[in-house]
């Protein structure tokens, strides 16, 4: 016997729980640039707290909370550069924030008006995608677009554990792999699919290990910690822009939340788990690590506080503001063209609600 | 004033269950307080208030089923004033439907085939789909139907009415009833003596003879469960409908104790403060329908009780010159899928041989 091949799976952490550097601190990470991350991480909480507000009293439709993950999105959005191509799934409020997208826009989408996905950030980033399992395809084929065109410009793309299971999940990584794409796969692996725990998902023992059959390194990052995230999409990212690489990284969070406002995970989730995963809480680790630094402060918080909270109601106003648009445009946003088939169902619809 | 409708809390539920309320009428809220705990088919959450305000009506008691878009809190926005001091308010809150109601409606809701589009229509033109009858394909409504209804005159059924409707409709596809009719001479009472608390003591006496006639059948599954413990529902009539309180453990109970259940009942029933635990869980109903006009009726079993007793308005019948019997009249009807003629008409005769006593001894 001989051994033909050897692996292994690094997991990343920079700042630990008792808010103490565990790694050399990276470059990005001037005091400055972590209180900006900071404030995107408390922007992200108060606007979803908001959101399920809005959705208990009927102003938008179903909602999934990204509470206790904020620094998976924060520090992805990050890390993103400009140019690149974000593939979202649907609990990506803090990336699109900081890719330009307004929280207005947000909100008209989940109150299901198909003009919120019409981002007014002039990226190129694609829309929510709720079909789990469907977003590393896209990226997938947005990423051989970009190598075919020869463009220093990579995709970054997110999905839940759930979807790991998911044929074209393993579909997007193989062709990653072999064709050598500019693609970036995160896993934010909050624990659980809607009811389904990480340990009845898998046997496998980590879900960046998936990365290895299709060719390309994974790894583990503690999704409590926005600067090790930040640090390590970051560079994978520009792993793929110059070097045409993939790379597959898993996110350990845990989801401070139902899965989505139609869901109670009280039904399954244990006793005690939630208040026991809170002690690791991203906002509260790098807060405590910035107090430490004695660039922030008491009062700082608090006025961080208010500017988030006002920013919020007046990004509600502004959705408040919109006029329900009447049913037929739902299919004013699928074709250039619409086709004649749906032309006389639309006119159907139109003269019903007459 | 402005009037919060309950949002569809998950994905297409139909309605929520009202847990607690969180507030009440009177109170100062502001925006995101919570409000109340409701229960769908999903999940048991809060719901925050829309908007800062005064509170000035509570649609449904804790309990209540309350259907989506249904008026559920009035807010008097005007005064949003914070308030110094005790505030008089009142708290009484108004049930404007009862939970048998909405429970049946979920059923007939269950039946009701249309497009989305269509049932969007019929919300617009404020048409109840499960009294629309449908002409479309495998039973669909279709948009005509909807338009047709709206031409039709009258009201329709809501609040008690239409839980009675339902109810009935019920029995109707379900049982297969027999009635029995026959007369309790209790020429020995006098007169005196207390006829509903005679009839519930006669009822216990018979069940005791005959304990099937105290027992749930579900149809679907076929199961009968004969029930160790005698609930009895008693039929009162109001003005808005029927009403069937429930009264726990009769088995168990003094005379003087019925008869106090019975006045509470009444008057519950009467200012509508009955909670709605107290209309369900009847294991033999009893319709005293002889107060006003009426002998004998064929009384209607109300799933899943296997038997209704009704009694009649006193007869007097002359059995010789100068001499008068009084006569109560009975009519029992029972589900003859699960009971035999012999079965009824033993615990009727141990029921007649109880009532037609002069007194019974207290115990």
């Amino acid at each position: 016997m001989e051994i033909v091949a050897h692996f292994e799976i690094s997991y990343y952490q920079t700042l630990n729980q008792a808010s103490q550097l565990v790694s050399d601190s990276p470059d990005f990470a001037t005091p400055d640039h972590l209180i900006h991350l900071y404030r995107a991480m408390v922007l992200n909480r108060v606007f979803d707290t908001k959101a399920i507000a809005l959705q208990r009293t009927g102003k938008i439709g179903t909602y999934p909370s990204t509470r206790g993950q904020e620094a998976v999105f924060v520090g992805m959005g990050d890390a993103l550069a400009k140019e690149d191509v974000f593939v979202p799934y649907y609990r990506d409020t803090a990336v699109l924030l900081q890719r330009g997208v307004t929280m207005a826009e947000i909100l008209l989408y989940w109150s299901g008006d198909e003009q919120g996905n019409c981002f007014s950030s002039g990226s190129e980033d694609l829309p929510f995608s709720i079909p789990v399992g469907s977003q590393g395809l896209l990226a997938a084929g947005i990423a051989t677009a970009l190598k075919i065109k020869k463009e220093k410009r990579a995709v970054l793309t997110v999905c839940g554990d759930g979807a790991t299971s998911e044929g074209e999940f393993y579909e997007a990584i193989n062709v990653a792999g072999v064709w050598g794409l500019p693609v970036v796969f995160v896993i934010n692996n909050n624990q659980w699919a809607i009811s389904l725990s990480r340990s009845a998902q898998t046997a496998a023992k980590t879900l960046a290990q998936k990365a290895i059959a299709a060719g390309f390194s994974g790894e583990q990052v503690d999704g409590n910690d926005v600067i090790a995230v930040r640090e390590r999409v970051g560079a994978a990212l520009k792993k793929a822009r110059e070097e045409q690489v993939p790379t597959l990284i898993e996110i350990l969070s845990y989801r401070h939340s139902d899965h989505t406002t139609a869901d109670d995970a009280s039904r399954y989730e244990p006793t005690g788990m939630r208040d026991a995963e809170w002690k690791k809480e991203p906002i509260q680790r790098l807060r405590q690590y910035l107090e430490g630094l004695n660039v922030w402060n008491p009062s700082s918080e608090e006025k961080l506080q208010e500017e988030c909270v006002a920013q919020v109601e007046e990004a509600v106003n502004i959705f408040s503001s919109i006029p329900l648009r009447s049913p037929e445009t739902m299919f004013d946003h699928l074709y250039e063209t619409l086709p004649d088939v749906y032309v006389k169902q639309r006119e159907q619809v139109r003269s019903d609600h007459e | 004033m402005s009037i919060f409708y309950l949002p569809d809390l998950g994905e297409g539920l139909a309605e929520a269950e009202i847990r607690a309320w969180h507030v009440k009428i009177g109170d100062h809220v502001s925006v995101d307080q919570p409000l109340l705990s409701v229960e769908t088919a999903k999940a048991v959450v809060d719901v925050p208030s829309p908007t800062a305000g005064r509170i000035v009506k509570l649609h449904g008691q804790v309990g209540d089923a309350i259907k989506t878009h249904a008026p559920l809190v009035e807010f008097d926005e005007e005064d949003r004033g914070t308030v110094v001091g005790r505030l008089e308010v009142g708290d009484h809150v108004i049930n404007e439907k009862s939970t048998a109601a909405s429970t049946l409606l979920k059923e007939a809701e269950k039946t009701v085939k249309a497009m989305p589009a269509v049932r969007a229509l019929a919300k617009q033109l404020n048409v109840d789909l499960s009294h629309v009858k449908p002409t479309g394909r495998e039973g669909q409504i279709t948009a005509e139907d909807v338009k047709q209804a709206t031409s039709m005159q009258g009201e329709v059924l809501h609040g008690v009415r239409l839980a009675m409707m339902l109810a009935m409709e019920k029995s109707h596809r379900e049982v297969v009833p027999v009635t029995v009719f026959d007369e309790a001479d209790v020429t020995a009472w006098a007169g005196a003596d207390d006829i509903t608390v005679r009839l519930i003591q006669a009822i216990v006496a018979g069940i005791k003879k005959v304990p099937l006639i105290n027992a749930w059948f579900d149809s679907q599954t076929r199961k009968l469960l004969v029930q160790q413990e005698i609930h009895l529902g008693v039929a009162m009539d109001t003005t808005e409908g029927l009403f069937v309180p429930v009264l726990r453990n009769v088995e168990k109970r003094s005379a003087k104790e019925l008869r106090e259940m019975i006045n509470q009942f009444k008057k519950s029933v009467q200012d509508r403060t009955i909670a709605p635990s107290d209309l369900q869980g009847a294991t033999f109903t009893l319709s005293n329908i002889g107060s006003i006009a009426g002998h004998y009726s064929t009384p209607i079993i109300l799933p899943p009780m296997v038997s209704i007793l009704a009694s009649g308005k006193w007869r007097q019948v002359v059995i010789s010159k100068g001499e008068v019997s009084l006569r109560l009249p009975l009519s029992l009807t029972f589900d003859h899928r699960v009971l035999t003629g012999g079965e009824a008409s033993r615990f009727l005769e141990a029921l007649i041989a109880t009532l037609i006593l002069p007194s019974l001894p207290e115990n």
